[in-house]
């Protein structure tokens, strides 16, 4: 199975060798009239002639150096040019009004209409057409090498060298230039293909060089004669120039396709009551492992009603991926153990359906991510299954006026957005609730605001909460109990009240 | 943003018709001996000879041929065609309704089966169908137009013998009824359908699906699922709405895109629209023809374009009105 | 060293910094205090003069313009991800034409100094954790001897542990380069006993400056009171740790 994504990297090589030196072997002169007409292939025509007595097989191979010289040719010019405009329009804003006003004038220009025109008044030879399709096929590639490098220029390495007296050309080279390998490679690949198909076509509507055989022209001669269609001489006359077109064209076009890693298969999973938790929120002898390395080991704890737990730890301990196993998020390949709200695991195929946002809610680390951009706040609050008027009293009790309901979430800040969210969590009175980060991304009075009306409702409501957080003076002042989550075990941490 | 628009289609247009008008009175030696002097180009006989010196009215000054040529081409008049012998107004008129009934039927039906298809993909992603249906779109998106094209005639009418090879309508049909022209010119229109539907599906469905994906992936989507928000709600809520966004856009693309398709399938076809009609005129140098049909085609093409860039910012509330996305916090 | 003098700035209609006025003395670490929005970064790019001022001016007692450095917010961003570090470190140095030798020796020394394996400079930026890579940040930064590093909010990508050892580092540097620091931050907390001067910034104006020590214990201006309350809300309610 691995070895099907080489195929067309071998397939390429092949035609490469062809097209460079198939023509000093082939047996007969492409455009020689020499045979007769029409005849079947024999060991002396391969695939035998076309009705002007030309040797197939002969133009075949003369045909698949005219398709990869062109593609080539028009790769390499339109790849160079990409770079080097890209990098200019990116790097000086000069320079980029005038490289980004012609792309756009370009970008719109119907491609095909004008080379037609072009071909029907100069005739189209070979030159003209990779001159025309090199100066035509710059734009959108530019756009994409312009737009990473005006990335590129804010980040800060590049800030950075040009503080150390980097100059314009060694920032380009050494900074910039390796970043666009992967966008070369993919533009060079496209362009070559979309070069051959445009001659290709071209040449099959009659308008290409008369001086080369191309599989285009072959086409065009053998759709001239529509009887070769009554008996079988269609067979080697059009059959064998389309297959290689479109050998040529899928290989190139899965060149760069990558073996997509295989995933898990869903496991059944067999449930045993935890003892002594039947009205908590337990996590039992939980371990969760990406790709082989171990996130958190068999950890168990409980969270009471009415609590408030807080997990704590630093970045990149697996504070966020608890979150997630715990609100049943993570696929079952990679974690073992159970975890249950009042005796109902969250590894049951209904949990989602029968326990989201009644038994348990989430409040999400970045408020702003977490509404759909494009429904207003009301229809998000309506679709957990509240009335309109459970829904204005929700936004009421945490400060807000119901205007906000109306809005979209663009437009309202960070705060009002924040504390919707909070409004949203508490509105069908969950027994649970996760908190994952809620403050990580706010200021510190807005962030103290709204702590203070989460440890308010959670109170008022008689909620559980786990609160996630890197914030250790927010979970100390807080929590009634705090664990701690260090080298993949979570370890509870003893506190007084002062 | 509307002005902005017009300003860049218009300019591209009136470039398109400057370079139609110097083109052949800038070659070295003027248009006709140009093209006799090329070992490349075609053969020009005596009678297109002396069409073309009266066409081009090379006699007379640029600035008398340059208003002419204008005048012209705000009244509709292209001139006679060199070999129909007619004008090319009604040229044009007589071959359009056939490429619109192509290009219309395959603009539905692509849209309809890209979206389907894309939707169904990237909801599915990761599953088998989901990988091997786009691996077959995008090998279907790879081919060009002739080529698909070809195949399927081919196979369907060479070897099957199911469809007709070549035009619009069976001649000397023994038939009065209009149902039986109907059918006629629906068998005769089914391979080209196809093939224009073939060409345009895999673009539209690759963008659907990678769209659906992103939007899956995307944190409000979680917390929707979080909420417990029901399987129907999410799909056609909040994911359908959200990807389906740049469709309008491609869409318009996608119709531009498809009238050139049209100039190759209607030649493979030998389906008198006109795509058909400028690859004769192209091949033959029957310039007046050229010339129409050049506007009618970077007209239409250059309109859909323009459609699309003006409509998107329209769609998305988070654009519209100019209010910007808010990023305090 | 620096005086700044009746700063404004403003963004099209946006006016982000009013009439902002202050001095950093020789081998002074001041900390600038504010939210998001309140104006610090545009006041380092100033500063840094990737900006210039809609009004106001800033002026250097000396010409020490050029010994002034900048340590980016994100360590993550701040290295180029298909160099090395070794090659990162080295490019401040060899751009200035320094021998290849001397340069990797001074390294050497920078990296003993702050306690970094030297394995590291054989590694790419993603094989570092965060707070390595802000440290040899700060190692890149002083091998061009500033006499004034600005640090931008270096540390807000980080734990508060990670955070206290990369201020301690600072400061330590700080003394034995003669240097001074402006140090950018929305946590009061973390400076609390290094900074010499602070500066509170609300909405772009300097609402109150002083002694680090003056101003966290006695806060004039409403906003610095608001700001230090919510700041030390949660510290002051903290419950003590049985051991």
């Amino acid at each position: 199975m691995q070895k099907i994504y080489k195929l067309p990297a071998i397939i390429i090589v092949l035609f490469l060798i062809v097209a460079f030196i198939g023509p000093a072997f082939v047996p007969y002169d492409p455009f020689s009239y020499d045979a007769a007409a029409y005849l079947e292939p024999s060991a002396e025509h391969w695939l035998g002639t076309s009705q002007l007595g030309q040797d197939i097989f002969s133009q075949l191979i003369y045909g698949t150096r005219t398709s990869l010289l062109i593609g080539i040719s028009i790769a390499a010019c339109s790849t160079f040019l990409v770079v080097v405009l890209g990098l200019l329009a990116g790097y000086f804003s000069l320079a980029d009004k005038v490289i980004n006003g012609v792309a756009n004038i370009l970008l719109v220009l119907p491609d095909l209409l004008l080379i037609l025109l072009i071909v029907a008044f100069t005739g189209g030879g070979i030159e003209q057409l990779i001159i025309i399709l090199s100066l035509l096929s710059w734009p959108a590639y530019m756009r994409i090498v312009r737009s990473v490098v005006l990335t590129l220029k804010e980040r800060d390495f590049v800030k950075a060298s040009q503080s150390f007296g980097g100059n314009h050309f060694y920032i380009l080279r050494a900074h910039i230039l390796p970043h666009l390998r992967p966008i070369v490679k993919t533009k060079f690949i496209l362009t070559c293909k979309s070069a051959i198909l445009t001659e290709a076509g071209l040449a099959f509507l009659g308008l290409g060089d008369p001086n080369v055989v191309s599989w285009g022209s072959m086409l065009n001669v053998a759709f001239s004669q529509p009887t070769i269609f009554l008996d079988s001489s269609w067979v080697w006359i059009v059959l064998p120039p389309v297959i290689l077109l479109a050998v040529l064209t899928l290989s190139l076009t899965f060149l760069l396709e990558e073996k997509q890693p295989s995933k898990v298969r869903m496991k059944k999973v067999e449930i045993h009551p935890i003892q002594g938790a039947e009205k908590d929120l337990s996590v039992h002898q939980v371990n969760i492992s990406f790709d082989k390395k171990a996130i958190v080991n068999d950890v168990s704890f409980q969270v009471k009603r009415g609590e408030i737990v807080s997990l704590i730890g630093p970045s990149g301990s697996g504070k966020t991926t608890m979150a997630r196993a715990m609100y049943g998020l993570l696929p079952a390949g990679v974690w073992s153990g159970d975890i249950q709200y009042d005796g109902h695991s969250v590894k049951n195929q209904d949990f989602a359906n029968r326990h989201y946002w009644k038994t348990c809610a989430f409040i999400y680390q970045d408020a702003r991510s977490a509404f759909n951009p494009l429904l207003k706040l009301k229809e998000q609050f309506l679709e957990v299954g509240v009335t309109m008027e459970q829904a204005i009293q929700a936004v009421e009790e945490v400060s807000l006026s119901k205007d906000i309901l109306d809005k979209f979430p663009h437009e309202c800040s960070g705060g009002m957005l924040s504390r919707a969210l909070i409004a949203l969590a508490f509105i069908n009175k969950p027994d649970f609730i996760i908190a994952d980060e809620p403050t990580s991304a706010l200021d510190p009075i807005l962030k103290k605001e709204i702590v203070q009306l989460l440890v308010e409702k959670v109170r008022a409501y008689n909620v559980s909460l786990l609160f996630i957080t890197h914030d250790l003076d927010v979970a100390y002042a807080i929590s009634d109990r705090v664990l701690s989550i260090e080298n993949q075990h979570v370890e509870e941490e003893k506190l007084c009240h002062a | 943003m509307i002005k902005k628009v017009v300003s860049l289609y218009g300019f591209v247009f009136v470039l398109l018709i400057l370079l139609n008008f110097f083109l052949p009175r800038l070659m070295p030696g003027g248009p006709i001996e140009y093209l006799e002097g090329l070992d490349s180009g075609p053969v020009l006989t005596e009678e297109q000879k002396q069409m073309m010196k009266e066409y081009y009215q090379l006699d007379d000054s640029l600035g008398e041929q340059f208003l002419n040529y204008i005048q012209g081409m705000l009244t509709f008049d292209f001139g006679n065609s060199f070999i129909h012998k007619q004008p090319v107004t009604e040229l044009v008129f007589d071959h359009l309704p056939y490429t619109l009934w192509i290009v219309g039927i395959s603009t539905v039906f692509s849209l309809a089966l890209g979206i389907l298809l894309g939707l169904w993909s990237g909801w599915f992603h990761h599953k088998h169908g989901d990988r091997r249906l786009m691996l077959t779109m995008m090998a279907l998106g790879a081919l060009p137009e002739f080529l698909v094209g070809m195949i399927l005639l081919l196979i369907f009418s060479v070897y099957l013998g199911y469809f007709p090879m070549s035009g619009a309508s069976t001649p000397f049909l023994n038939t009065d009824s209009w149902w039986g022209v109907m059918v006629d010119s629906i068998h005769h229109a089914t391979l080209p359908i196809i093939s224009l539907t073939i060409i345009s599906v895999s673009s539209t469905y690759l963008l659907v699906r990678n769209e659906t994906i992103q939007v899956i992936a995307s944190p409000f989507i979680e917390f929707a699922r979080m909420k417990g928000i029901k399987h129907n709600r999410l799909l056609y809520r909040h994911i359908f709405k959200n990807a389906l966004l740049p469709i309008f856009t491609l869409m318009m693309i996608r119709i531009g895109a498809l009238f050139t398709g049209a100039i190759f399938i209607e030649a493979l076809f030998s389906y008198p629209g006109i795509g058909k009609l400028l690859k004769e005129a192209v091949l033959s140098r029957d310039y007046p023809l050229m010339h129409g049909l050049f506007f009618v085609f970077s007209a239409l093409i250059l309109f859909f374009n323009a459609l699309a860039d003006y409509l998107y910012p329209k769609l998305d509330p988070r654009v519209k009105g100019g209010t910007k996305v808010a990023k305090d916090l | 060293m620096l005086e700044v003098r009746n700063l404004c700035k403003s963004f099209g209609n946006h006016l982000v910094l009013k009439d902002v006025s202050f001095d950093i003395r020789n081998e002074e670490f001041v900390c600038l205090l504010g939210e998001s929005g309140s104006g610090k970064s545009t006041i380092a790019e100033l500063l840094m003069g990737l900006n210039k001022p809609t009004q106001g001016e800033i002026s250097w007692t000396s010409d020490k313009k050029n010994g002034m450095q900048y340590i980016y917010q994100n360590p993550d961003r701040s290295f180029n991800p298909f160099w090395t570090m070794k090659q990162s470190l080295m490019e401040p140095l060899l751009l200035k034409k320094h021998p290849k030798k001397d340069a990797l020796e001074k390294i050497t020394a920078m990296m003993d100094k702050a306690g970094l394996p030297l394995e590291l400079l054989k590694k790419k930026p993603s094989q570092c954790s965060g707070g390595q890579k802000q440290r040899m940040g700060i190692i890149r930064a002083l091998l061009c001897n500033p006499s004034l590093l600005i640090a931008d909010e270096i540390t807000s990508a980080l734990d508060p542990q990670t955070e206290q050892m990369i201020i301690h580092f600072l400061k330590e540097l700080q003394s034995s380069y003669q240097m001074s620091v402006l140090y950018i931050t929305h946590r009061i907390q973390a400076i609390e006993d290094v900074a010499d001067r602070v500066l509170i910034l609300e909405n772009g104006c300097i609402v109150e400056s002083g002694q680090t020590k003056e101003v966290l214990q006695k806060p004039k201006h409403p906003y610095t009171k608001r700001l230090l309350d919510a700041c030390l809300y949660f510290e002051k309610r903290k419950k003590k740790k049985v051991v």
